[in-house]
C-alpha cells in the first residue's frame, strides 16, 4: 500500500509540474501575482476540487467486473514513468490519456473484460470535446467582445485582472477534480484507502505546481497560436468547464487537449487567425503516441508481472 | 427595483476601487499628451515668432518649450515607474511604457528644434526666405495636426475604443503630409545653398529634420495605439 502512495503521489506532482504555467504563465508570467501567491490559489483550488468533486472519477467503469487493483497499480507506475519521461523531455502529454490507456491495457493483459461501450464513450469524448470547446469559445469569445464593446481601457484591464483571478482558480479546480482525482480513484482501487491521501495527492500536485516549468500552455498560447488576453482568458475558461462537466460522467479527459480547442476556437473568430500548424501536428502525435505506449507499456509490465 | 439597484452597486463598487489605479494612471497618460501638444503648440507659435516676433519673444517661447518639455520628462518619468511597480495592465505594460516615452519623444524632438531656432542667424536671407515661405508655416501646422490627431487616438482608446484605429491612421497621414513638407522645404533648403553661409544651410536643414522627429514620434505612438487594439483593448 505504500508503494502505491509513493507512486501516486509522485504522479501527483509530475502531473503538477506538466501543469505549473497555468500559474507560472497566467499569473506570474505578467506579474499579476508573485510566485508564492500564484501557487498558493492554484494549491487551494485543487485542494478544493479533489474534496469537493474527486469522488465522482471511477476508472473501474473501464471494465465490465470487478475493479482491478493490479491494473490500477501499473496503470499509475506506467503514467509516472511516462509522464516524467516527457516532462524531462518538455514533450506535451495527457494524464488522462496515459492513464486511461494504461488502466485498459493492463486489465486486458490481466484477462479482465474491458467494457466496451464505456471506453467508447471515453474516446468519443477525447476526440469530441475539444472540437465542442472549439464551437463553444468561438461564441462566448463574441459575446465577450459584444460585452467589451465600448468599455474604457481601464476597465478593461481591471475586467481582464479579475477574470485571470477567477479563470486560473476554475481551471486549476476543475483540472484536480478531473485529473488528480482519477490518480486518488487509481491509487483507490490498488489499495491506499488513506483519508489523507485527497490532501497528499492535492498538495503533491501544488509542489509540482511550484516547480519552476514551462508547461504546455506557453506552448498554446505562444507557439501555435497568437491570443490577445481575453481570447486567452475565453479559451481556458471553456476548456474548464468542459473538463467540469465531464467530471459529472466520470470521464477522464485532457485540460491541455480541451485548451487547444479553445485556443484555435479563439484564435479563429478574426479573420487573420495565427496558427502554426507543424505545432499542431506536433501536439496531436505526441498525445497520440503517448497514449499509445502507456497501453503497449502497461500491456507488457503487467504480462511480465 | 431597490434590490436590482442594490444588485448593480454590490457589483460596480468592488469593481471601480479595482480600476481606481488605472483610471488614474490613464488620466495622467492624457495628462502627458496634453503637455506634449503644448510644447509643439508653442513650438509653432516660435515658428511664427522667427518670421515676424522680436528676440525677446522668441527667447521666451523657447524658453517655455524648454520648461514644457521639462514636465513631460518628469511625467513620463512617474507613470513609468507607476507601470512598473504596479500590478495593474499587467497585458501592456510594454505598450505603455512605449507610448509614454514615444509622447515624451514629441516634446523632446520640439525641444531641440526650438533651440536651432533660437540659434538661427535671423538676419540671414537664406533664414528669412525659408521662414516666408508658406510651406513653413503649413509644415509647422502639420506637426501640431499630428500630434493634435494623436490624442483623439488616445483619448478614443482610453475611453471609448471603437474608432481608435481610424483616428491612428489619422496620426500617419499627417506625417506623410509633413513629409512631403519636409522634402519640398529641404529642395528649397538646398536649390541655392551655394549662395548662402554653409553654417545657415546646415542649421535650417537641422531644424527642418528635427521639426520632422515630432510628426515621426506622434506616428511611432499611434502605432502603439494600434498594438494595443489590435491585443483586445478596443
Amino acid at each position: 500500500m505504500l508503494e502505491v502512495v509513493l507512486v501516486s503521489i509522485a504522479l501527483a506532482l509530475v502531473f503538477g509540474w506538466n501543469n505549473s504555467s497555468i500559474a507560472v504563465g497566467a499569473l506570474t508570467g505578467v506579474r499579476l501575482l508573485t510566485y508564492r501567491r500564484a501557487s498558493l490559489l492554484v494549491a487551494s483550488a485543487m485542494l478544493l476540487g479533489v474534496v469537493a468533486e474527486g469522488w465522482k472519477m471511477k476508472p473501474s467503469l473501464l471494465l465490465s467486473g470487478a475493479p482491478s487493483g493490479e491494473a490500477a497499480a501499473t496503470a499509475l507506475a506506467v503514467s509516472t514513468a511516462l509522464m516524467l519521461g516527457a516532462n524531462i523531455a518538455a514533450i506535451p502529454v495527457s494524464l488522462s490519456n496515459i492513464a486511461t490507456a494504461a488502466y485498459v491495457g493492463a486489465a486486458y493483459s490481466a484477462g479482465q473484460q474491458i467494457s466496451i461501450d464505456f471506453l467508447t464513450r471515453v474516446i468519443v469524448a477525447w476526440v469530441a470535446a475539444p472540437l465542442i470547446v472549439l464551437a463553444a469559445t468561438s461564441l462566448l469569445y463574441g459575446a465577450v467582445r459584444r460585452l467589451a464593446r465600448n468599455v474604457s481601457l481601464a476597465t478593461m484591464d481591471a475586467f481582464n485582472r479579475l477574470s485571470v483571478y477567477a479563470v486560473v482558480f476554475y481551471v486549476s479546480y476543475a483540472l484536480a477534480a478531473n485529473n488528480v482525482s482519477f490518480i486518488l480513484a487509481l491509487a483507490r482501487e490498488a489499495g491506499a484507502y488513506s483519508g489523507l491521501l485527497p490532501l497528499a495527492l492535492a498538495l503533491a500536485c501544488s509542489l509540482g505546481v511550484m516547480l519552476v516549468g514551462r508547461g504546455i500552455m506557453g506552448v498554446m498560447a505562444e507557439s501555435l497560436v497568437i491570443l490577445s488576453p481575453q481570447k486567452l482568458l475565453t479559451g481556458l475558461f471553456t476548456a474548464a468547464t468542459m473538463l467540469w462537466l465531464f467530471t459529472q460522467l466520470s470521464i477522464p479527459v485532457a485540460l491541455t487537449q480541451n485548451m487547444l480547442g479553445g485556443f484555435l476556437g479563439a484564435a479563429l473568430t478574426t479573420r487573420i487567425a495565427l496558427v502554426k500548424a507543424a505545432t499542431l501536428r506536433k501536439l496531436i502525435a505526441s498525445w497520440t503516441l503517448t497514449t499509445l505506449a502507456g497501453l503497449a507499456l502497461a500491456y507488457a509490465y503487467a504480462l511480465l508481472l | 427595483m431597490v434590490v436590482v439597484c442594490l444588485g448593480v452597486w454590490a457589483v460596480r463598487w468592488p469593481f471601480s476601487l479595482l480600476k481606481r489605479r488605472e483610471e488614474e494612471l490613464v488620466e495622467r497618460l492624457l495628462k502627458q499628451w496634453e503637455m506634449s501638444a503644448e510644447t509643439v503648440r508653442r513650438f509653432k507659435e516660435l515658428c511664427s515668432a522667427v518670421r515676424g516676433g522680436s528676440h525677446e519673444e522668441v527667447d521666451k517661447l523657447c524658453g517655455e518649450v524648454d520648461r514644457l518639455e521639462t514636465e513631460v520628462d518628469e511625467a513620463r518619468r512617474r507613470i513609468a515607474e507607476d507601470i512598473c511597480a504596479g500590478s495593474f495592465f499587467a497585458y501592456l505594460r510594454d505598450d505603455l511604457l512605449n507610448l509614454v516615452e514615444k509622447l515624451d519623444s514629441i516634446a523632446d524632438s520640439a525641444k531641440v528644434a526650438a533651440k536651432i531656432l533660437r540659434d538661427l542667424p535671423r538676419e540671414s536671407a537664406l533664414v528669412k526666405k525659408i521662414f516666408n515661405e508658406q510651406e513653413m508655416e503649413r509644415y509647422a501646422q502639420l506637426c501640431l495636426d499630428s500630434v493634435s490627431a494623436l490624442g483623439d487616438a488616445l483619448v478614443e482608446l482610453v475611453r471609448h475604443g471603437s474608432g481608435a484605429v481610424k483616428l491612428a491612421h489619422k496620426v500617419e497621414e499627417y506625417e506623410e503630409a509633413a513629409d512631403a513638407m519636409k522634402e519640398a522645404l529641404l529642395r528649397k533648403i538646398l536649390q541655392d545653398a551655394e549662395s548662402h553661409p554653409i553654417l545657415d544651410v546646415i542649421q535650417l536643414k537641422d531644424f527642418v529634420n528635427q521639426a520632422d522627429n515630432i510628426c515621426d514620434a506622434a506616428e511611432d505612438a499611434s502605432d502603439v495605439i494600434l498594438q494595443i487594439v489590435a491585443k483586445g483593448y478596443s
